[in-house]
C-alpha cells in the first residue's frame, strides 16, 4: 500500500547540514500495523511529517520517493497532495489539547473535516454553516460514538477544555477518520495519557484496523507498546532505520546491536536485584555523524569498518534485516 | 522486625480553590476543596524502596511533596524517625533537611540555569556545615564521580547537559546533604530508555553504598516493579492497595491494581491473559464520589455498602493491605 524508499530529510544548521531523516526506506502492506520506533531526536516523527509533505521550514525532503497506491506523494502539487492528506491519509499527534482548535466546539471540529473534503455533497455549503442539524451532524454523532465518546448528542455542544486527555483523543481519532483513510499515521497517539487510557485508546486503534482495514503506522518510544500494538517494527536511530521485521522476532531475536541495548536498558526483561545493561554514551549529533554506522561510537562489537563505511543492509530471512557490518 | 523511618498517619492535603466573588454570586458556589490526598496511612521502612504509582492527579506528587515538607499537611501527621515533621521543621529546619531530600521529575527546570554546576552543588554544602573554600571543592568533585560526571564539567551551566546528565546532577545535589531519605518524583520519566537504564542503575548503586531510603514515585509500572520492594497504588487521593511488589504484581488484590496492571503494555504478553479495559474516567477530586471512590468504575462490586462505606485499608494477608470491601480480611 506504500512504499518508501529512501527518503531525507535535511535542515540547513549553523553547524552543517543535518540530516533528520536519512536513506529510510519500508514498505506497509494492505490492512498492516507498523511500528515505528526509536528513542527522542532519532527522526520517527520526522519521517511521519515527511510523508505527508509537512516537513517544517526550513527543512526539506530532498530525496526519496512515497508511493500510495501507485502515486508519488513527493511529487504532487500542493493541491494534489491536499486532497490526499486527511482524506485517504490521516495523521493523529502526540498532544491531544495542543491538536484540538480550543475556541471551538468538538462537534464542529470533527464536522470541519467532512466539510473541507466534501465527505456529503447533499450539505449546503456556506461560511455559518453549524453542525446543529441534518446530515453532517448526524455523520458527526455517529463517528463520536464510533470512537467511544458516551452522549455524542450533548458532547458535541463542548468545547475541549471540557473533555478528558483520554477523551480529546477520542475526538481527534474521530476527525481522522472522518473520511475514512486507508492510511492511518499514528505519532504517540498515547504518550501523554495514563496507562489504563492508553489501553483504551489501543484497543480502538486496534478495532478500527481490523474492521476498516486501515493500515496504521504506530510511532512510539515505548517498546512494549510497539511490540504488543505492531505486526512489523523498525527500529530508527540517528534519522535512519537500523532493523526491520516482524514484531515478536524482533523483539525476541534482536539483530542489530542498539536494538539488542536498547532491550536490555528495559527494567520488563531483567529480574529484579541485577543491574541494568544501558547503552554507554548518548545520542550523535546529527549535524556530524560519523561516516561509518552512527552507532558504531556506542556500540560494544563495533569493528574498523563500522566506523569508517556505512553499513550495508542484510536480511537474515525473509522479511528480517538489519543495517550492521556484524551481520555480514 | 523492619524498622520504620518515615511513619504517615491519616495524611491529607486539600487546595482550596477560590473563585472570584462574581462566580459566586452569580451562580451560587462556594469555595470548593480538592483533595488531592485525602487520608493515607503507611509506613517507609528503613533502607527499602517504597513505589508509590498511580494515574496522572491521583495525588502522587502531592503526597511525596506533604513528605519532604514542602506542603504544610491539611490533617494528619508524617513523623520521621519518630520525631513530627512539622515541628522537626520547626525547630531545626536544617537537621530535617540535612535527613530527608528530593529528586524532581523534570531536569530542565529543577536546575537553576543561570548557575553552574558548582554553584549549584556549594549551596547545601554551606548549608551543611562550616566547610573551607578547598573542602568544598573537594566534596563537589567527590559528588560528582559518585553520579558518574566528570571533575571538568565542574564549570558548566545545566544547557550544556543532556537530560540525563542533568538529572545526575540533581541527583548529585540531593546527596550533598548525605541524606537518609530521598523522594524521587519521577526521576527517569523524562529520559529515553537507555540513559533512563543508566540513573536506575545509578539510584540502586547509591542506595547500596549510602544506605538510602527511597519513595519512588513513577506512573511506569515496569520501573517500579524492577526498582522497588514495596509498593502503594493511589486512586483519587487514596492508597487503595500497598504490599510486596512481586506478590502485588503476581497477584493484585483491589480491583483497581488489577485493572491497572492489566494495562500495562508487555513485551511478551501472556496470550491467556485477559485485559480488563475500565470504563470511564477518574473522577474529579473536588468531588469525589460517596463510598469507595473507586466504585463508579470498578467491575467487581460486592453491593451497596461499595456505594455507602468508605473501605479502610486493611491487612488482608502477611505484608498486604487493601482498601476494598470485596476482599476478605486475614484472620477472618
Amino acid at each position: 500500500m506504500l512504499k518508501v524508499k529512501n527518503l531525507a530529510v535535511n535542515f540547513p544548521t549553523r553547524r552543517g547540514t543535518l540530516k533528520a531523516v536519512n536513506d529510510v526506506s519500508f514498505n506497509l502492506n494492505d490492512g498492516e500495523i507498523l511500528g515505528l520506533v526509536g528513542e527522542s531526536g532519532c527522526g520517527k516523527s520526522m519521517t511521519l511529517l515527511a510523508l505527508m509533505g509537512l516537513v517544517p521550514y526550513p527543512g526539506q525532503t530532498v530525496a526519496g520517493e512515497v508511493r500510495f497506491v501507485g502515486q508519488n506523494l513527493l511529487e504532487l502539487s500542493t493541491k494534489e497532495i491536499r486532497r490526499i492528506r486527511g482524506r485517504r491519509i490521516a495523521m493523529i499527534f502526540q498532544d491531544p489539547l495542543t491538536t484540538l482548535n480550543p475556541v471551538f466546539k468538538v462537534g464542529e471540529q470533527i464536522a470541519e473535516a467532512l466539510r473541507v473534503h466534501n465527505m456529503l455533497e447533499s450539505e449546503k455549503k456556506g461560511l455559518f454553516s453549524r453542525p446543529s442539524s441534518g446530515p453532517i451532524r448526524e455523520q458527526v454523532v455517529r463517528l463520536m460514538k464510533a470512537v467511544g465518546i458516551p452522549a455524542p448528542e450533548q458532547r458535541l455542544e463542548e468545547y475541549p477544555h471540557q473533555f478528558s486527555g483520554g477523551m480529546q483523543q477520542r475526538a481527534i481519532i474521530a476527525i481522522a477518520l472522518s473520511c475514512r483513510p486507508q492510511l492511518l499515521l499514528a505519532d504517540e497517539p498515547t504518550t501523554a495519557l495514563d496507562v489504563t487510557v492508553q489501553a483504551q485508546i489501543l484497543d480502538l486503534l486496534r478495532q478500527i484496523n481490523q474492521e476498516e482495514k486501515t493500515g496504521i503506522i504506530l510511532v512510539t518510544h515505548n517498546l512494549a507498546v510497539a511490540a504488543e500494538f505492531c505486526q512489523r517494527l523498525a527500529v530508527m536511530y540517528a534519522g535512519q532505520i537500523m532493523e526491520v521485521g516482524a514484531a515478536d522476532t524482533v523483539i525476541t531475536e534482536p539483530l542489530h546491536p542498539y536494538t539488542r541495548g536498547l532491550l536490555r536498558s528495559l527494567p520488563y526483561l531483567v529480574p529484579k536485584g541485577s543491574p541494568l545493561i544501558p547503552i554507554p554514551g548518548n545520542v550523535p549529533d546529527l549535524a556530524q555523524l560519523s561516516p561509518g554506522c552512527p552507532f558504531s561510537p556506542r556500540c560494544d562489537v563495533a569493528t574498523e569498518i563500522c566506523r569508517k563505511q556505512p553499513p550495508p543492509w542484510v536480511a537474515t530471512e525473509p522479511g528480517q534485516a538489519a543495517r550492521c557490518w556484524r551481520l555480514t | 522486625m523492619t524498622k520504620t523511618l518515615v511513619s504517615v498517619k491519616g495524611l491529607k492535603k486539600h487546595f482550596p480553590l477560590q473563585r472570584s466573588l462574581i462566580t459566586k454570586v452569580m451562580t451560587g458556589t462556594k469555595d470548593q476543596l480538592v483533595r488531592a490526598v485525602d487520608g493515607v496511612d503507611f509506613d517507609i521502612h528503613w533502607q527499602e524502596t517504597l513505589g508509590l504509582v498511580g494515574e496522572s492527579g491521583c495525588g502522587k506528587t502531592t503526597l511525596g511533596r506533604t513528605l519532604v515538607g514542602l506542603y504544610e499537611p491539611s490533617a494528619g501527621s508524617v513523623s520521621f524517625n519518630g520525631q513530627n515533621v512539622g515541628e522537626l521543621k520547626r525547630k531545626n529546619p536544617l537537621a530535617f533537611y540535612r535527613q530527608v531530600q528530593m529528586v524532581f521529575q523534570n531536569p530542565y527546570a529543577s536546575l537553576n540555569p543561570r548557575k553552574t554546576v558548582r554553584d549549584i552543588l556549594s549551596q547545601p554544602l554551606r548549608a551543611r556545615s562550616h566547610y573551607s573554600a578547598k573542602k568544598i571543592e573537594e566534596e563537589i568533585l567527590r559528588l560528582l564521580g559518585q553520579v558518574g560526571l566528570s571533575a571538568h564539567q565542574i564549570d558548566r551551566y545545566p544547557h550544556q547537559f543532556s537530560g540525563g546528565q542533568r538529572q545526575r546532577v540533581s541527583i548529585a545535589r540531593a546527596l550533598a546533604m548525605k541524606p537518609s531519605f530521598i523522594v524521587c518524583d519521577e526521576p527517569v520519566s523524562a529520559l529515553d530508555v537507555s540513559v533512563q537504564a543508566q540513573i536506575l542503575n545509578l539510584l540502586q548503586d547509591l542506595q547500596m553504598r549510602y544506605q538510602l531510603t527511597y519513595l519512588f514515585i513513577s506512573h511506569d509500572l515496569s520501573v517500579v516493579r524492577y526498582l522497588c520492594d514495596r509498593v502503594a497504588v493511589m486512586y483519587l487521593g487514596k492508597i487503595v492497595e500497598l504490599g510486596d511488589t512481586e506478590a502485588v504484581f503476581n497477584h493484585p488484590s483491589h480491583p483497581y491494581t488489577q485493572a491497572l496492571l492489566s494495562s500495562m503494555p508487555r513485551i511478551k504478553r501472556d496470550p491467556d491473559q485477559e485485559r480488563i479495559l475500565l470504563t470511564g474516567f477518574v473522577p474529579s477530586p473536588l468531588n469525589p464520589p460517596p463510598g469507595c471512590s473507586f466504585h463508579p468504575r470498578c467491575f467487581a462490586k460486592v453491593g451497596k455498602i461499595c456505594e455507602q462505606q468508605l473501605p479502610k485499608l486493611v491487612c488482608t494477608a502477611q505484608g498486604r493491605s487493601v482498601a476494598c470491601h470485596g476482599v476478605p480480611v486475614a484472620g477472618e
